[in-house]
């Protein structure tokens, strides 16, 4: 696709007038803001990972793979929870966004910006604030549970204590579970897969689908054989947004999960915050970095959008 | 300094850069070697981080002759504290979360102060503010608290600005005899003490209740409530050192073996594996949601902000004592001002004003007897005044030998899944 | 409340309709979606629903966690907390101006890598990927040291001096990390773009210029609009690298990070309310405006 547009034809007076040059004109000022603000201070983390120190007896780069060797060896785990509860988050995002941007892009009609707002609306407050409202919504006396735990018509968090006369116990919770950090993590991010999503399939034209539908006279052959295809990169863009950020995320299983379910961004943090350890904390970033560009490189592989990423 | 390694700068500088070796260790050697802006003498910061060079051991040496402040009252004052670590108004009175005693300072000394209630933990807080101090710039702040351990390495680290004990005379006067002669800065040339306080027990009356279980009198008594509903704390300090208490090991920074931190660890894990939690101050929201029974906690947070059905003990076992000091860090713009804060606090009115609302022991000779003229009731508080029982099993499990302190980061790190 | 909104749309067609269950089935399967939507927007507006509740509440103690009674106290005195005004304001202005510069740039970067080949594309576009494949306590730690390092030997001197931390540093973190997420939702937008509107448009005689600002900027605006709404609601609510880079400056993250260990004021949920009310304003502005425009057009 790219090639097919990079190749197409452009007004002679253009090509005169800006040659060769104009790509590298749009590309300059936000390129040059990459190098210097990410390339440059990545480096320096790179060279943390291959050094011996800390930041107050300064580094002493010695070229060792010994903090890769121990962030693999000691925070398997961890890893594989990134892969799993990122994973998990990644698909019900899409399988949440992916009805709700078809909706917006083809029956959204003058509602189309007011929704699309509407979903990204909850990112105008601070995530802590969100937060705070799931803790509300789902604690042990919340809204949610003490009615199933004191039965019903008691839904007065301040009084507790009548007993445990409800469906479940008294130690049943869903904050601090797997299950409550999963959740947090499909709220954060379903925003950015519905928006590329979106972004995706409103500029499929719809002709395009109902012409399919007559040809394959069934819906769902329509849109597995011109819909799905054609909303691919959208996909594509939507689960990245998601699953890499996703991926790194420790706010969530801090705030909603518990110590067995920590991700591989706790330990990034735990290193360069609590133990001051530089080395490994970077050579985890740099391992995490790397998955994810593996990862990436298969999913595109997968769905066939190897263009989108260069 | 500056002149004996000015020669290899050139080749140093272009070799380490493109090596690209940590770009601030580097700066800062480059510091060390060309003499630093604040200048008071060759930092100290910056021979220890000029440790890229292998042999070169941290020195925490005092610079013999410091400047002498001079006194002229600059602000604003940038001063960084815990959250809710000094007293608030009444709202009708002064704008919520406005202090009375800040306000006094600023109407007496004419200096704006900027506080903020910045620092939640000990090494996060100081984490942002590290590079600038290992580059030797100034960090933005003129007054930060921070607990004894941490203190001691910024003191060692040679990161703090020696105090001009002409400008603290109520420090001087008026620190209580026990906190003097600590061991990492027994002249007080560094810092003086804000607040001390004690680790101990906290739970809900009502939910345990609720629920069916005895009211913890002491630490063992938490293995007996569901993980789940139990926090202990994100200080790996203050964890370790109750749970040495429970184990019948004296919880002493100084003298506790490697051997006894892993049991401490052994006893801890049972319940990770069970659901407990770690966590900082934010316990104080876990309380008033009802989302944990019974946790460790510091002593005086149930008691200002927490609900009538949160208690605090002092376990059978012991209690852990330590205590948050003010320091000056390297470079400070307003030395002289957070000087004269510090004196301020010292005054032990003001001193008292701050206790009774923090409800934490105040370091102030005097400071008693003035709470009990402005608050009679808290005379009989065993917060702000520890009966002698509570006194006489109060341990120090602050100042760990740094191959401890590895071991026990590790520990920690290892039970809290990072 | 999910069951108010969606109930009488699922009523509806079953009571109304005379038909067996395959009639009914016809009439419920277009519902399906819209239904769906809705529920999904329910869902994602729950905390925010209970965010403006809880901000008429009047709180027991110090924490707005548990509902007390109706208060208007804190719209009332929404800033009246020290520090608390000019959180908001920095929040604001550091994310106006970032979605600002960082749409700019990115939409630029993303125009060059969709419509020319050139050198080093690939290069490029993992430069443009890989902000977003770190984690940001590694963006933050990282971008602390060079800012430090800018006010130190050798770099002293010969480049603006960056130390110490504030407003023109968070400023310069969020454009980094924006700039990313909007290169990606321009490209997706623009992949699959057909040039041949372009070519008919200059063939009808338009120079290059006009081409642009006619044809293809209007047919890729609601990307470049669903990626200023990302990078501004990125900014606004980013906490974790904003605490490396912002020095004594408070942005309203920071700030309710700090105080919501000890302290939940309702001033919290009035602010976020303001922000949140103010941003469907501007939106719902936008929206009316340009569908006129549509009509216009």
């Amino acid at each position: 696709m790219t090639a097919r547009e990079a190749s197409a034809p452009t007004g002679p007076t253009f090509r005169a007038r800006f040659g060769r040059a104009l790509p590298y004109v749009l590309l300059a000022p936000g390129l040059l803001w990459l190098i210097v603000f990410y390339v440059v201070p990545a480096v320096q983390m790179f060279t943390y990972s291959i050094s011996k120190g800390t930041l107050e007896t300064g580094y002493e780069m010695t070229l060792t793979a010994d903090a890769y060797a121990t962030a693999l060896d000691r925070f398997g785990k961890q890893f594989l929870n990134s892969i799993l509860y990122g994973g998990a988050a990644t698909i019900l995002t899409l399988a949440i966004g992916f009805p709700v941007a078809y909706t917006i892009a083809f029956r959204g009609g003058r509602y189309k910006n007011l929704i699309l707002f509407l979903v990204i609306a909850p990112f105008f407050t601070s995530f802590l604030i969100r937060t705070i409202s799931w803790k509300i919504l789902l604690g042990d006396e919340g809204p949610l549970l003490a009615p199933l735990r004191h039965g019903f018509g008691l839904i007065d968090a301040n009084i507790p204590l009548l007993g445990h006369a409800g469906v479940i116990d008294g130690q049943f919770s869903i904050l601090n579970t797997p299950i409550s950090q999963v959740a947090g993590l499909t709220y954060n991010f379903l925003p950015f897969m519905i928006l590329p999503l979106y972004v995706a399939l409103e500029k499929i034209d719809i002709r395009l689908i109902e012409a399919a539908e007559d040809l394959y006279a069934n819906r769902a052959a329509a849109f597995r054989r011109v819909t799905l295809p054609l909303a691919l990169p959208g996909v594509f863009a939507g689960s990245l947004l998601t699953f890499i950020p996703a991926m790194g995320d420790y706010i969530n299983a801090e705030l909603l999960g518990n110590p067995g379910t920590r991700m591989i961004g706790n330990v990034i943090q735990n290193r360069l915050l609590l133990q001051n350890d530089y080395p490994v904390g970077s050579a985890l970033s740099f391992i995490l970095m790397a998955g994810i560009l593996v990862a990436v490189a298969i999913y595109a592989r997968l769905l066939g959008t190897e263009q989108l990423t260069g | 300094m500056a002149t004996e390694s000015e020669r290899p700068i050139a080749d140093l500088t272009r070799r380490r850069f493109l090596q690209g070796t940590a770009m601030a260790g580097f700066a800062t050697f480059l510091a060390a070697c060309t003499g630093t802006k604040t200048g008071t003498s060759a930092a100290p910061s910056a021979e220890s981080s000029a440790g890229a060079l292998p042999s070169a051991a941290p020195s925490a040496a005092p610079s013999p002759t410091p400047e002498p402040t001079p006194k002229v009252a600059t602000g604003p004052l940038k001063f960084a504290n815990w959250p809710a670590y000094i007293d608030l108004g009444d709202a009708d009175e002064f704008t919520p979360g406005a202090s009375p005693s800040l306000n006094e300072f600023e109407k007496k000394y004419k200096i704006k102060v900027d506080y903020q209630e910045k620092i939640g933990d000990n090494a996060t807080f100081v984490e942002t503010i590290k590079p600038a101090l290992v580059g030797g710039l100034p960090t933005g702040w003129d007054l930060v608290v921070l607990t004894d351990w941490m203190a001691a390495k910024i003191v060692a680290n040679g990161w703090a600005e020696k105090i001009d004990q002409e400008n603290v005379p109520n420090c001087t006067a008026n620190l209580r005899d026990a906190l003097k002669n600590s061991s990492w800065d027994g002249l007080n040339d560094y810092h003086y003490p804000w607040q001390s306080g004690m680790t101990g027990v906290g739970f809900n009356a009502k939910t345990l209740k609720a629920n069916n279980i005895a009211e913890p009198t002491k630490v063992a008594d938490l293995w007996n409530i569901p993980p789940g509903k139990v926090t202990f704390l994100s200080e790996a300090r203050d964890t370790f050192g109750l749970v040495l208490l429970k184990l019948g090991v004296n919880a002493d920074g100084a003298t506790v073996t490697p051997e006894q931190l892993q049991q401490a660890s052994d006893s801890i894990q049972p319940l990770v594996d069970g659901g407990l939690r770690f966590t900082g101050n934010e316990y104080l929201q876990d309380f008033a949601q009802k989302k944990v029974w019974a946790a460790f906690v510091w002593s005086g947070d149930l008691a200002s902000s927490g609900g009538p059905d949160d208690k605090f003990i002092f376990p059978e076992e012991g209690t852990l004592i330590w205590t948050d000091n003010m320091l000056i860090p390297k470079g400070a713009a307003n030395k002289y001002s957070a000087e004269l804060m510090m004196d301020y606090v010292y005054d032990a009115k003001v001193a008292a004003l701050i206790a009774d609302y923090v409800f934490y022991v105040s370091p102030v000779k005097g400071a008693d007897e003035e709470i009990k003229k402005i608050d009679p009731e808290a005379a009989t508080n065993p917060l702000l005044f520890p009966p002698a029982d509570v006194v006489a099993k109060q341990h120090s499990f602050q100042a760990l030998s740094d191959a401890n302190e590895k071991i026990l980061n590790d520990l920690y790190s290892k039970l809290s899944g990072t | 409340m999910a069951d108010a909104t969606t109930l009488p749309q699922t009523g509806a067609p079953a009571a109304t309709s005379s038909r067996r269950s395959g009639g009914f089935w016809q009439r419920f399967q277009p519902r399906i979606l819209p239904i769906f939507t809705t529920l999904a927007i329910v869902y994602l507006m729950i905390p925010i629903a209970v965010m403006i509740v809880f901000s008429f509440n009047k709180p027991d103690g110090k924490f707005n966690y548990i509902w007390s009674q109706f208060s208007l106290d804190g719209w009332a005195h929404p800033f009246d907390w020290p520090g608390l005004g000019d959180a908001v304001t920095t929040s604001l202005a550091v994310a106006v101006l970032s979605t600002i510069i960082a749409t700019i740039l990115g939409t630029m970067m993303g125009l060059a890598l969709t419509r020319y080949s050139f050198r080093g594309r690939g290069a490029l576009n993992g430069i443009i990927f890989l902000p977003m494949a770190t984690p940001e306590i590694v963006l933050g730690a990282s971008l602390l040291t060079l800012f430090v390092a800018t006010a130190l030997p050798p770099l002293a001197g010969s480049v603006p001096t960056l130390y110490p931390t504030g407003f023109q540093t968070i400023l310069i973190a969020h454009v980094m990390f924006n700039i990313s997420y909007v290169v990606v939702t321009v490209k997706a937008r623009l992949a699959g773009f057909d040039r041949r509107l372009e070519e008919a448009a200059m063939d009808l005689g338009a120079n290059e210029i006009t081409t642009f600002w006619r044809v293809t900027f209007p047919l890729i605006f609601p990307g470049i609009m669903a990626a200023a709404l990302l990078a501004f609601s990125l900014s606004i609510d980013d906490f974790v690298i904003t605490n490396f880079v912002s020095g004594t400056t408070n942005t309203f993250p920071i700030w309710v990070y700090s105080i919501q260990r000890n302290a939940l004021p309702v001033q919290i949920n009035v602010i976020g309310s303001i922000i949140f009310l103010g941003a469907v304003a501007l939106v719902g502005l936008t929206t009316l405006r340009s569908g006129r425009a549509a009509r216009i057009r």
